[in-house]
């Protein structure tokens, strides 16, 4: 009751632009903010996100009919729960104004994600053909992206894309199905590979060095802004396709320095900074002003100098060095426990 | 040869980001540095060394952030113009990540 006198009365604040749901597993509590929602939401009119980050399977339909009928100028639609798969029709009821729309998993897949896959792949494929010509963000967990119905489609409005989660599991053409699809988006500003730790170490690259059969077509990601990517490979062809006039590059740890850890899960070993410099070379980016990197220690000098002679206009620059294992977590104590001399020594000298 | 040497080129660096950087660790005595005006464990930070001295050789730049990789529970930030320390602080969930 308190929760929802809450949230009846946040709502009155018709400048939210965003408005972000999280579930609760009670179904009276799921009804009863359906129900503030119903009226609150007409009344909203900055609001122009919405964003679900957990199942509300109870009142799903009714949440779904509300954003159909009551948000006519929404624009962006980020789904966190695979609750919307048992019904996919309802995607295709979006109001005609987005243009956005990010979905993923909030949880690591379950164990039997191999069967639920396919359903969530058939709705997302009903979606995509529906309203892909006009969407301009996507995000999308990797898995399935990389599957091949996102070739063959025209992706002319299509500004940012976003691939998250767990590599691919396919293999196999699933580097061409992206290179691919990557040909398809002329308006692309921004793409963002950002993939979770997993237990088996596959090797991702977003362009196949032994690809030979796809071919990139005028203009390939001539328009790109921004290149995020976890856990880059040297190997990666996508390397000498970057335009010159890229602002951004962010190639960071997989996992991330500062995420914690679990001994099952396998960090791939950093690059080393000298590999990282000729991963740097395959592209001449004059223009970069922004970029992250995540180098292996020991970090050096010559680094430094190579970053300068390359990116002479650099504004921004986060230098990131790992260790094989830097933080290890026991997922069965929550412990947390330095592995790293380097890492305690540093800790001493800060204070 | 410093840390602060490498990024002199970089004109037009004004945001400098640095995580679980041992390089940065030893401290810099290539600018003399002033009578700490703040509590000594914050200012005797090597990190404090570091980031007066990249803010001399390094005319444009305006942040330097130490990210927590340093320790788990370590994050410094120091903001500056032209060689000159305006504040230091630590911000305790500046690196988290989630």
């Amino acid at each position: 009751v308190c929760a929802s006198a809450l949230l009846s009365w946040t709502l009155t604040d018709r400048r939210y632009s965003t408005l972000v749901l999280v579930g609760s597993p009670a179904l009276e509590i799921q009804e009863a903010t359906l129900s503030i929602l119903a009226q609150a939401i007409p009344h909203l009119s900055g609001l122009h996100t919405f964003r679900v980050q957990d199942s509300l399977v109870g009142i799903w339909q009714g949440l779904w009919d509300l954003l159909s009928t009551s948000i006519p100028h929404l624009a962006r639609l980020e789904l966190h729960s695979a609750a919307w798969t048992a019904c996919p029709q309802m995607l295709c009821a979006l109001p005609s104004s987005f243009a956005s729309v990010s979905y993923g998993h909030a949880r690591a897949p379950p164990p039997e994600y191999q069967e639920s896959m396919l359903a969530e792949t058939r709705a997302l494929n009903t979606f995509l053909l529906i309203h892909g010509a006009r969407l301009a963000r996507l995000a999308l967990p990797a898995e399935l992206a990389m599957l091949a119905f996102l070739r063959g489609q025209p992706w002319p409005a299509l500004r940012a894309l976003s691939l998250h989660g767990y590599p691919p599991v396919r293999g196999g053409a699933a580097s061409s199905d992206l290179v691919a699809f990557l040909g398809a988006t002329p308006a692309l500003r921004a793409l963002r590979v950002d993939l979770a730790r997993t237990k088996t170490a596959l090797p991702f690259v977003v362009f196949d060095p032994l690809d030979n059969e796809t071919t990139v077509p005028p203009g390939f990601l001539a328009g790109l802004h921004t290149f995020s990517l976890t856990r880059p490979e040297r190997a990666d062809r996508i390397f000498h396709h970057l335009p010159r006039a890229l602002h951004t590059l962010e190639l960071l740890a997989y996992p991330r320095p500062t995420r914690f850890r679990t001994s099952e899960d396998i960090a791939p070993p950093p690059v080393p900074c000298a590999e990282m410099l000729r991963m740097l070379g395959a592209s001449a980016l004059p223009d970069l002003r922004v970029l992250r990197v995540a180098v292996a220690a020991p970090f050096d000098r010559a680094f430094v100098d190579g970053l300068a002679d390359m990116y002479p206009l650099l504004e921004v620059l986060e230098l990131q060095e790992l260790r094989q294992q830097d933080v290890v977590v026991d997922a069965r104590e929550h412990t947390v426990r330095p592995s790293s001399s380097t890492s305690r020594t540093c800790s001493r000298r800060a204070r | 040869m410093t840390l602060a040497d490498g990024l002199a080129p970089l004109v037009r660096l004004r945001e400098l980001r640095l995580q679980d950087l041992t390089y940065i660790a030893v401290p810099d005595d290539a600018v003399p540095q002033p009578a700490p005006p703040a509590p000594a464990d914050v200012w005797a930070s090597p990190f404090y060394n570091v980031a007066r001295t990249l803010g001399v050789r390094v005319h444009s730049l305006r942040h330097v952030v130490f990210l927590g990789g340093y320790a788990c529970e370590e994050v410094c930030r120091v903001e500056m113009r032209v060689g000159e320390v305006i504040t230091f602080w630590q911000a305790p969930d500046a690196g988290a990540e989630g």
